[in-house]
């Protein structure tokens, strides 16, 4: 189930309770965005989506649930999701991208779930 | 047993396939389905990505699936936007897409696994591909159903 209310087309918004959903994301300009999982599972792709000025910042909030996200590999990633009982699963054996790469920001909640961060 | 034979007409304009029977049977209604849905696998769709159109066969689409008001085709590594709703797709592609959601439709054939889930959807992996489609409950049936034929979709 996924709600979008008072969103314009270049943020991200997939919410989903009980549930589980796909997000393949199109947006030529994603400026941010919420993702929020309550004792669901939300898998988000951005492979077909750019940045808004190369920066952005996407919000979560996990509840009992899961959040994937799978993420070009040539980008940055700054975690700074506050954790409770949880964990973000993040590959950090990968290359290290260059300073210039698109930075994606992830903040928000996690209580008694998991973010995994995977690049494709 | 049913005489089958086939005519070779050099200056013929279209193919032309004709049962001759003395009355419609279940097997001819079959013959007749299968013909059909051979010719309808032939259709053809332009996929669609910033400027450039795209012709490439259905086989290489692992799902369509419906983003705001637009339609991707999915392969392993891309998306294309048709111009086609879900439900008009239905109707013209081959057999081996079926609907697994309100907003998707995938390609039997390039399924790799799925996966049960506690909650209420399953998790739809494809061949080469990090992608996935979650089934709703209300489809899971005929998945399982169209799974189970897969080997008579053969192409």
């Amino acid at each position: 189930m996924i709600d979008k209310n008072n969103i314009d087309d270049d943020n991200l918004y997939a919410k989903v309770i009980l549930s589980s959903t796909s997000k393949y994301l199109h947006l030529e300009a994603l400026k941010g965005g919420q993702i929020i999982s309550y004792l669901g599972v939300v898998d988000v792709y951005f492979d077909q989506v750019q940045l808004w000025l190369d920066r952005t910042e996407v919000f979560i909030d996990c509840i009992l649930g899961t959040i994937n996200l799978y993420i070009p590999m040539h980008w940055n990633v700054v975690n700074n999701i506050d954790l409770y009982c949880s964990n973000v699963s993040n590959d950090t054996t990968r290359t290290k991208p260059s300073e210039n790469a698109p930075q994606l920001t992830l903040t928000g909640k996690v209580i008694l779930g998991t973010v995994s961060i995977l690049y494709i | 047993m049913l005489k089958i034979r086939i005519e070779i007409i050099n200056d013929l304009a279209e193919d032309e396939v004709i049962i001759c029977c003395s009355r419609v049977d279940e097997t001819i209604q079959k013959i007749h389905h299968y013909v059909l849905e051979q010719s309808l696998s032939k259709a053809k769709i332009i996929f669609y990505k910033k400027n450039h159109e795209f012709y490439f066969p259905f086989e290489d689409v692992l799902f369509f699936e419906t983003e705001d008001e637009h339609i991707y085709a999915h392969t392993a590594n891309d998306a294309y936007r048709v111009k086609y709703r879900l439900y008009e797709l239905e109707n013209i592609l081959p057999r081996y897409f079926v609907r697994v959601a309100k907003s998707a439709i995938v390609n039997i054939m390039q399924i790799y696994s799925v996966t049960r889930n506690l909650t209420a959807s399953s998790r739809i992996s494809f061949i080469d591909s990090h992608k996935h489609v979650y089934v709703s409950r209300s489809y899971y049936r005929e998945l399982q159903q169209r799974l189970d034929e897969r080997s008579n979709y053969d192409r």
